[in-house]
This record gives C-alpha cells, sequence and structure tokens, in this order.
C-alpha cells in the first residue's frame, strides 16, 4: 500500500532544539583552522629557536613572540571558536552579534599575525597589530556579555566563563599598559610584577577558567559521567578568584610579596577541581578513548604546572630564566594544549557531521557514518604519543639546561602538531568542496 | 506494531555516542490506537547538540513502519535522562565489551 506522502513526518529545519540557536558553520571552523594552523608554526618556531632558549630573559622580545602565537594565535582562538560553536549549550542561547564575531575573527586573526610577526622580527612597531588585536578582543567580549545577558540562567560552567571574560578585558589591558612601559619606561613602578600578574590573569584567569568550566560540561557529556553535583567548582571557582585576585595586585602594587600565599590558594584551587575531576571520571560510563586520554593528559600537565609555581614560590627551584620558562611551558603545553587538542577530537567532528550529514529531509538511503568515523583514531593516538615526550622532554631541558632534550622535545612537539594539522584536515576532507 | 516500531527505533543512532535510541534508554513510552503511533522520547539534555537530527532520523524511521497511522512523536524532558538509563547491553558495547 502507497504511502500518503503528505503525512511523511517534517523535520525540524530551522525550527529545531539546537540548530536554530547554532552559529554559522563557518563561524567556529574558521578559529579551529586558524588555530591548528597556528599550533603548527608554534611548533615549528619553537624547532627554530630551541638553540635559543637557554640563558634568554622570558622578556627577550622574539620569546614574547613565541609565547604570543600560543596565547592568542592557537589557545585563545580555539576558545573564541568553542564560545561560538557552544553558545547554545552552555548559555541556552543563540550567539549574539554573529556578524561582529566574524568582524572580529578578520581583525584578530591580522592582528596576531603582525603582532607575533613584528615581536619575533624586534620591531618596536609592534603596537599597531597590537591595537588590532585589542580592538578584535573587546568585539569578542561585547559578543559574549550580550550573549550572557539573554541566557536564561548561568550554572557554574556559565559562572566560570563569565568570570573569565572579565579576567580577558583585564589581561589586554595590562598587556597594553606593558607594551607602553616597555618603549617609554614610564608608567609602572614594578614591570617585573606587572608581567607576573598579566601571564597569571592570562593563563588561569583567562584560559583556566574557560578550561575548567567548560570541562565540567563537555567531560560529562562525552564520558557520559552520571555525576548528580549541581554546584560543580563552586570552591575552585572561590580559590582561584581570591588566589588570582591577590596575586594580580599583590604583583602589580608591590612586585610580589606574598607570592607564597597566592600560589598555595591557586594551588588548591587546582586540588579542588582535581577532585571534582575524578568524580566525574569515576562516574563515566565510557572506556578511555583518545579525548578523554588528552584530557588526563592535560589534568596531569596542570599539576606539574602548579608544582612548578609552588617550587618557584617558595624557593625550592632555583629563581633562574630557564625555571620561568618551565614553567610557562607547563601551562600552555602540559596543561592547555592537550586539553584543546583532546577536546577538539570531538568538536571538529561534530561540526562537520552536523553540516554535512545532518539529516535535513527524508534520511540518506547509505547509512549515515559515526562522528568517531570523521577523524582518523589511529592519527589521533599518534599525536598523543608524540605530545607526552614533547611536554615532558622539553621541560626536562628546561629544568636540566639540556640542550639535547630541549631539540629532541621540540621535534616530538613538531611532530604532534604536524599530526593534529593532519587530522584536522582528514575531518575537512568531508566537506563538500565550495563549503565555506 | 510495537515491536515493528521499536525496531525501527533500533535503527536510529546517536552519531556521537554510536549507541541506538533504545539501548541509549531515550525512548520512554510507545503506544498505539488506529489513527496515530505515538512514542515518547527524550534526549541527554535539553540542548543537546544532536537532538534535532535523532528527532528528525527517529520520525523518519517511524514514519516507515506507521502504515496508515499519523507519527505522534513528542520530546518529554521528566525524568531527566541520565547515564543510568543505558541498557546492560550498551554500557558493556561503551565499555569495549560488547
Amino acid at each position: 500500500m502507497e504511502k500518503n506522502v503528505e503525512t511523511r513526518p517534517q523535520p525540524p529545519v530551522g525550527g529545531g532544539l539546537y540548530l536554530a540557536k547554532a552559529p554559522p558553520f563557518w563561524l567556529p571552523m574558521r578559529h579551529f583552522v586558524a588555530a591548528a594552523a597556528a599550533f603548527w608554526l608554534f611548533a615549528a618556531a619553537f624547532v627554530y629557536g630551541r638553540g635559543r632558549f637557554l640563558g634568554f630573559d622570558i622578556q627577550a622580545q622574539w620569546i614574547l613572540g613565541l609565547v604570543h602565537l600560543a596565547t592568542l594565535g592557537w589557545v585563545t582562538m580555539s576558545m573564541f571558536g568553542a564560545l561560538c560553536q557552544l553558545a547554545p549549550v552552555l548559555w541556552e542561547a543563540p550567539l549574539r552579534g554573529q556578524r561582529v564575531a566574524g568582524l572580529a575573527w578578520w581583525l584578530f586573526s591580522f592582528g596576531v599575525a603582525g603582532f607575533v610577526g613584528l615581536l619575533w622580527t624586534g620591531r618596536a612597531d609592534y603596537w599597531i597589530p597590537a591595537s588590532m588585536v585589542v580592538a578584535a578582543v573587546l568585539l569578542y567580549l561585547g559578543v559574549f556579555v550580550w550573549t550572557m545577558a539573554a541566557a536564561p540562567k548561568l550554572d557554574w560552567t556559565g559562572k566560570h566563563v563569565a568570570n573569565a571574560v572579565g579576567y580577558l578585558a583585564v589581561v589586554v589591558t595590562l598587556g597594553l599598559l606593558l607594551a607602553y612601559d616597555r618603549e617609554r619606561g614610564v608608567i609602572l613602578s614594578h614591570p617585573a610584577g606587572a608581567l607576573i600578574a598579566h601571564i597569571h590573569l592570562a593563563l588561569v584567569g583567562w584560559v583556566s577558567l574557560v578550561i575548567v568550566g567548560v570541562s565540567y560540561r563537555l567531560v560529562s557529556m562525552f564520558a557520559l559521567s552520571h555525576i548528580e553535583s549541581k554546584t560543580p567548582g563552586r570552591l575552585t571557582l572561590l580559590l582561584a578568584n581570591v588566589g588570582l585576585a591577590g596575586l594580580a595586585v599583590d604583583a602589580f602594587c608591590t612586585g610580589g610579596e606574598h607570592l607564597r600565599l597566592w600560589a598555595v590558594l591557586l594551588t588548591a584551587a587546582y586540588v579542588s577541581y582535581l577532585s571534582h575531576m575524578r568524580n566525574i571520571l569515576k562516574a563515566r560510563t565510557r572506556n578511555v578513548d583518545v579525548a578523554l586520554a588528552f584530557t588526563l593528559l592535560a589534568l596531569l600537565g596542570g599539576a606539574v604546572w602548579c608544582a612548578l609555581g609552588l617550587g618557584l614560590a617558595f624557593h625550592g627551584l632555583v629563581d633562574d630564566t630557564n625555571v620561568e620558562q618551565a614553567y610557562v611551558f607547563a601551562a600552555l603545553v602540559g596543561w592547555v594544549t592537550p586539553f584543546i587538542v583532546g577536546q577538539m577530537h570531538k568538536i571538529l567532528p561534530f561540526l562537520v557531521w552536523l553540516h554535512v550529514y545532518s539529516p535535513r529531509g527524508a534520511l540518506p538511503a547509505a547509512p549515515l557514518p559515526k562522528m568517531a568515523d570523521l577523524t582518523s583514531r589511529r592519527v589521533a593516538w599518534l599525536e598523543f604519543a608524540a605530545l607526552v615526550p614533547a611536554i615532558y622532554v622539553t621541560l626536562a631541558g628546561f629544568l636540566r639546561q639540556s640542550q639535547a632534550l630541549l631539540t629532541a622535545g621540540s621535534l616530538f612537539l613538531l611532530a604532534a602538531a604536524t599530526l593534529y594539522v593532519a587530522n584536522t584536515a582528514i575531518t575537512l576532507r568531508h566537506l563538500p568542496r565550495g563549503a565555506s | 506494531m510495537n515491536r515493528a516500531a521499536l525496531a525501527a527505533l533500533k535503527s536510529v543512532y546517536d552519531p556521537e555516542v554510536g549507541l541506538d535510541v533504545v539501548t541509549m534508554g531515550l525512548v520512554y513510552g510507545l503506544a498505539q490506537d488506529d489513527a496515530t503511533l505515538r512514542v515518547d522520547m527524550t534526549l541527554t539534555s535539553p540542548n543537546c547538540p544532536l537532538g534535532d537530527s535523532i528527532v528528525a532520523m527517529a520520525r523518519e524511521a517511524l514514519w516507515g513502519v506507521s502504515g496508515e497511522r499519523k507519527v505522534d512523536l513528542r520530546l518529554v524532558w521528566e525524568p531527566p535522562w541520565s547515564p543510568r538509563m543505558i541498557s546492560a547491553e550498551g554500557v558493556r558495547t561503551l565499555q569495549g565489551g560488547g
């Protein structure tokens, strides 16, 4: 018997649950592609500069270029893309100002490229692209604040992100002051302390609070964990805010007379976070897949970063430039990078699946692929295998002042970044030609 | 009919988890009369990013077995879904034993 075609159920095109709130495909995807390119460039520059790290001041202009390639080009670019994509999930509201976010991406991309390039080459006119970066960040901040203002409620993930967005505003302001002071030397009474404040407001206040907040949602979701807590991270957020605000004010005003206290508070915040993550992972239904393995690697890296911070604050470690470099490297590559890479192994296939395969009319005749089929698990595990020595061999190189270890670690890092880019390309190969 | 509808829903997969919606415990109720095939189902969360796709696939699958009946697929949020609702077979699959 022929069925009446008019009774065929219509899928909720455009008026559905998530798709109606989701940003256009190109918006987060541009961020992720640019971030992958920046990650590779950072790793390549790290190999190129490996022979010059030992004994170099962390404020050497080319090192600042390298650090900002990682913090802005790789980490912040990924985070902006993820926040655009996750807005409907995190805040239950569509991303506001999507055109503004699109404009911000152009400004940010060109600004970061110019800023890093001019720092790397030792030019003094880096303030021009730096002002583009600041303008872009202000646009992004406007978009996120506008979106959060429309959210029906902010859960603890949303609260972490809201705090992080506030810290980002302070980070760029302080960055501008530092740049001006570097050229004119007349504003800051404690420039070294202001740099400590800038670094920690960026790495703890902006980057880590977003990671911590988002991980409560994403790690639970991907691990299929049945954790019941309604207030994840309450203690973590409190301790992190007190420790970070104290550190920033203390370092900015006095150069950092009470660093031990702030180091203890920030470490306590991380221990509180670890405790919650342990509960989430204990209650998981899924086996450890590659994304979860990267998350575990990130958690270990965060612990190493805290240990180095305590060592520096309590003078257990000699406070020299190599240890400071190890400290920043542990944060950026030991803690932040594995977390981003792990989540990207879920987010990128999701985006492509949604764009290419999500049924919008009748079901296709062929079975739909699963998201895991859109990426190469073998390449992802190879990325993991390269990133582990990239982190720990390089850290050993900094701490033992060994050029050979730094060389080996930097080559592992380049291998990990190259494999990450290759896997991103494998996922993007599913896009139809001409997709924007 | 219920058996056919259930079999149809077992062909609908969550593309991220890799399990079908019945094994995931997302189907809360299945009823029929002469005019309507009614299914109550939920999603892993109200903001599940795959919600639209899963609902579209479920509707399409049910349409294939509903005969002349109208398909009435309703999304319900009580009780909220939890991974505890995944069947034992599904848990074994997720943990690599299935």
